[in-house]
């Protein structure tokens, strides 16, 4: 599985490397067209075009077909059945290729996630490090202690939460930089975090990874950065709370998944008479 | 829009968010003539002529000592009665109390002989469609500014000349107004008033103190953790209108001291002695609708006994409730610049110092961060100031000489010699913070600006209250229902008034019971005059038994002294009170305890609610002072006559350059 | 005009229906709403002036 997450990760990484430097709505702007001509080609090699086409047209001629018989109820109640079949025709036409885009979309927005969700933490900004506790284990009897590299100030003893088995420190981010941060348990066992700090200024793209996962398939999956934590530790995992990266447009702060679908199926919708893709 | 179009858009926006274009900045600056003379006003509240003479003969204020050496100091005549409300009225609209309407920080409802507010009224929609228990508006509530007059950025405008108005009193909400002015001292909390701290505690006793200015919650730590609420505003969608409130939790370490604390969306971590920094609120009224505040957490202790303080909620700049702001852009502006800021119009928590909630420490604690804002905000006009007005004030000054006068005056009741020890110099420490404002502005300063550093008022120890009504009481002009009763109730609910000649309301005021004007009122027109001449030198001629000394220095009858359209709404009488003295702390909201005078025993131990010659402000400039004894609205007068603009007949001060 | 039955003790039924003819009322019912609202009235009031001192309080120059 750390395979696959890594091979997935490094392909984004050369996908997005143009954009690096630039602020997030130009990588945005870049991965929706990209995922917009994605759809039309998986469309395209998979949907029944012939199909799709015909079924279109019946729905034009149905159409045609109310406005000009307005005045006879039978066959315009007759046309409308037709249009409700032909709209049935035309989604069972749709559903292979949706089928297919599924499971590449879910892995493109896991990748997208670490990429436009989050905002590196800001030199002197602080937040809360979330160590997870597998069941069984007595928190207040475990020696447990986080130290980092010097680009992060551990500001606060560990707060032990019994319920929910959680362990929370607050840190200080101070120099900007890639960070490790170090959780040693039971004194003989050692376990590490990623954290990124940048200055707020001009935003960049950045891949940020919130949480380290446990080693199970769902929550790897979902966390592909970074390597699951080993099953041996006691812990479960490990969370950083970054800020939010939400998008800002004409005073509007959105989410980047709405940006996303809407760029994405504007391309989508933009580009299918120069990619010849009926849909 | 053509598919090519809906693209080009498309892509331009994007461009334009990667350039951190802002829709709202394009409109903020005006295109607005650019004046070769400019006046920069630094506006320190409270600030007093001997203590500041005293600092710079001492060597302490650099600052101040190179503008008196390069330009000129004289006391300012401040406003009667002289609180901040009344006299930065006096400087804005360059008259006084007749020509703006502001005679206190509180006036009266002559038919419910109750207190308001006298700076603003808020108004809900009057207009409302009720569905169930819900009230939906179908006008919108108004907020309207009392304070009456022409404000000077308002004059200045009329000539195109730029000006920045930062945080002058008496301007909440701000005055219509294409300058960029942002409101300070009379601007509420999310509740709608002065100020309201919540306190979370598992002290018992402590959740039994009847407080002003704050809450008390008891809470119960249940397996370490704790659940609360913190009260929001009033629901006025629901016909029910309940409060609003924020659910929060608090999260315990077994052993150590520290806490995290869950609000709805954000989580953060304490330990003990430490504030959180501001957080943002969302008080929800009805889906789609909630009321956006900011508070600071600050935890006092976590064992034996847990205590927990939460500072008022203030407006949020980025998204804020009332009007704050011209441009409405402007606090959004600075809140983007700057993060939340404090909005709330005396932004220190003086009743939390009051009542113990907060100890000296962390009270000055607070009051760093008001200042830290400040700061950095001043730096901030100050570097784009290239033309026209900028006015710039502080209100710690005035803050922390209330607090902390005990502290210097070892004849005060509250003197305490150990903690004169450790914070005896909070005053003289914000003396240098001002002076070190006032060194960036003397760098900043080019030959065409003109500075000015102002206060409204000076200060000086308020060691014995004076029960007004009490003393109007002794004297046979105000009459109780039940005489066993005295001293219980307040807001006047056992008076009389139907035998009731005059009562006192506010800090200065005291008003007559007119027939045809209070509801019960038993004066009449023609008793008028003779009244308020006996009862004003009667007052001046009090003499209190114990000190052996006149409380009352001077009772003007405001017909005398003020001029404009609005003096016959004044109390018919301003005291003016002598050194030591100012109103008891009950009396100004209609409560008539047993004695006249009593000793002040309270934390808050300077005043300048006295009569204005005991308490000049000051006035400093880069340029001589013609006028003897400028005034505040002479000031006025000054900025128009540097861009000659007539000074118009309506307004009282004349030109000190 | 909506109207809504409570239900009170016998005895204060009696008490009320003497007093509201003693009283000259018109009927025991305008008696009870006249009680009610008086209440009412001075519930409002009271709220109003808690309102009041809860506003003005803040202001460090006064208790």
């Amino acid at each position: 599985m750390w395979a696959f997450n890594q091979a997935i990760t490094w392909l984004f990484k050369i996908i997005f490397f143009p954009w690096e430097k630039l602020h997030p709505w130009w990588g945005m702007i870049y991965i929706s067209l990209l995922t917009g001509l994605f759809m039309l080609w998986v469309f395209r090699l998979t949907s029944n075009q012939a199909g799709i086409k015909e079924v279109k047209q019946q729905i034009k001629a149905h159409l045609l077909e109310i406005r000009l018989f307005k005045d006879n109820m039978a066959l315009t109640l007759k046309a409308q059945g037709r249009i409700l079949l032909c709209n049935l025709k035309y989604i069972s036409y749709s559903f292979k290729p949706m089928l297919v885009m599924i499971l590449p979309l879910l892995l493109i927005l896991i990748q997208l996630n670490f990429r436009f969700a989050y905002q590196p933490l800001a030199p002197g900004e602080r937040t809360i490090v979330k160590v997870k506790v597998k069941p069984g284990f007595d928190l207040l009897q475990m020696p447990i202690s986080l130290t980092s590299s010097p680009g992060i100030m551990v500001e606060t003893p560990p707060l032990r939460i019994e319920e929910g088995g959680e362990i929370d420190w607050r840190i200080r981010a101070v120099q900007e930089g890639h960070h490790l941060l170090k959780i040693k348990i039971n004194n003989d066992q050692e376990v590490e975090k990623e954290i990124f700090v940048a200055a707020r200024g001009a935003r960049k793209l950045s891949t940020l990874s919130p949480l380290r996962p446990p080693s199970n398939f769902i929550p790897s999956l979902l966390y592909p950065l970074e390597k699951p934590i080993p099953s041996d530790l006691p812990l479960q995992d490990i969370e950083v709370i970054y800020p939010s990266g939400n998008f800002h447009f004409l005073g509007l702060s959105l989410h980047w998944l709405i940006v996303y679908f809407l760029l994405a199926i504007a391309f989508g919708f933009g580009l299918k008479r120069i990619v010849g893709v009926e849909i | 829009m053509k598919r090519r179009d809906f693209l080009k858009t498309a892509f331009l926006s994007g461009a334009i968010a990667s350039a951190g274009w802002d829709p709202f900045r394009a409109f903020t600056n005006q295109g607005r003539r650019d004046t070769s003379q400019k006046i920069l006003i630094l506006g320190f509240d409270g600030v007093d002529p001997h203590l500041l003479e005293t600092f710079i003969r001492q060597g302490k204020l650099p600052a101040f000592a190179k503008l008196w050496q390069e330009g000129d100091f004289k006391p300012l005549g401040t406003s009667i009665p002289p609180q901040s409300p009344v006299a930065w009225s006096n400087f804005i609209t360059g008259t006084d109390p007749g020509g703006h309407a502001i005679f206190d920080f509180i006036h009266r409802d002559p038919q419910q002989y109750l207190p308001t507010f006298s700076a603003s009224k808020t108004e809900e929609a009057k207009r409302t469609l009720n569905l169930g228990n819900l009230v939906l508006p179908l006008s919108g509530g108004e907020v309207t500014l009392l304070r009456q007059g022409k404000a000077f950025w308002q004059y200045l405008e009329e000539y195109d000349i730029p000006a920045t108005v930062f945080k002058i009193p008496s301007n909440y909400p701000p005055a219509p107004s294409k300058q960029r002015t942002i409101s300070g001292m009379g601007t509420p909390d999310i509740l709608g008033t002065y100020g309201i701290f919540n306190f979370y505690t598992t002290t018992a006793a402590e959740v039994q103190k009847d407080i002003g200015g704050g809450r008390i919650h008891n809470v119960y730590i249940i397996g370490n953790q704790i659940e609360a609420k913190l009260p929001g505003p009033i629901n006025s969608f629901k016909k029910d209108r309940p409060e609003t409130f924020v659910n929060f939790k608090v999260h315990i370490d077994p052993v150590h001291p520290v806490v995290k604390i869950s609000l709805p969306g954000e989580e953060f971590i304490l330990q003990e002695g430490e504030w959180s920094g501001w957080k943002r609120v969302e008080f929800p009224l009805i889906p789609t609708q909630s009321v956006s505040g900011i508070c600071m957490f600050y935890l006092k202790q976590v064992r034996p006994d847990f205590k927990l303080y939460v500072s008022p909620v203030n407006i949020d700049p980025a998204n804020p409730a009332l009007p704050i702001t011209t441009p409405s852009s402007y606090s959004k502006e600075l809140a983007e610049k700057f993060g939340p800021f404090f909005t709330k119009g005396l932004p220190a928590d003086t009743s939390a110092l009051d009542s113990d909630i907060l100890d000296e420490k962390e009270f000055l604690t607070q009051d760093d961060f008001i200042l830290a804002e400040r700061n950095a905000m001043f730096d901030y006009e100050l570097d784009r100031f290239e033309s026209g007005v900028l006015f710039y004030y502080v209100s710690s000054t005035d803050q922390r000489q209330h607090m902390f006068w005990r502290l210097i005056d070892k004849n005060h009741p509250s003197y305490e010699p150990k903690l004169a020890k450790e914070f005896g110099s909070a005053i003289e420490k914000i003396y240098t913070e001002v002076d070190k404002i006032l060194a960036k502005a003397l760098a900043k300063i080019d030959k065409n600006t003109t500075l000015i550093v102002m206060s409204d008022h000076g200060f000086c120890p308020f060691r014995y209250s004076f029960n007004l009504n009490t003393w109007l009481k002794e004297s046979g002009y105000l009459s109780l229902i039940n005489e066993w009763k005295q001293g219980q109730e307040d807001l006047f609910l056992n008076v009389d008034w139907h035998r009731t000649k005059a009562y006192a309301v506010g800090l200065n005021g005291l008003y007559l019971n007119l027939k045809g004007r209070e509801a019960e009122g038993i004066v009449t027109e023609r008793e008028k005059e003779a009244l308020m001449r006996e009862i004003a030198h009667k007052l001046e001629s009090y003499i209190d038994p114990t000190t052996g000394k006149r409380p009352i220095l001077r009772a003007y009858v405001t017909k005398d002294v003020y001029h404009g359209p609005y003096t016959h709404k004044a109390p018919e009488i301003i005291i003016g009170y002598n050194h030591g003295f100012r109103v008891s702390w009950t009396s100004p909201l209609g409560g008539i305890p047993k004695k006249i005078v009593e000793p002040n025993t309270e934390k808050w131990s300077g005043d300048h609610c006295m009569d204005p010659s005991v308490i000049p402000g000051i006035l400093m400039t880069n340029r001589p002072i013609k006028h003897s004894s400028p005034h505040l609205y002479d000031l006025t007068a000054s900025i128009l006559k540097t861009y000659g603009i007539p000074i118009p007949p309506t307004m009282r001060g004349k030109p000190i350059f | 005009m909506g109207k809504a039955k409570v239900k009170l003790d016998k005895d204060l039924v009696e008490r009320i229906k003497k007093y509201a003819e003693i009283s000259g009322y018109s009927s025991p019912e305008e008696f009870i709403t006249h009680c009610l609202e008086k209440e009412i009235a001075k519930l409002e009031e009271s709220d109003s002036e808690e309102e009041i001192k809860k506003k003005l309080k803040g202001l460090g120059y006064i208790s």
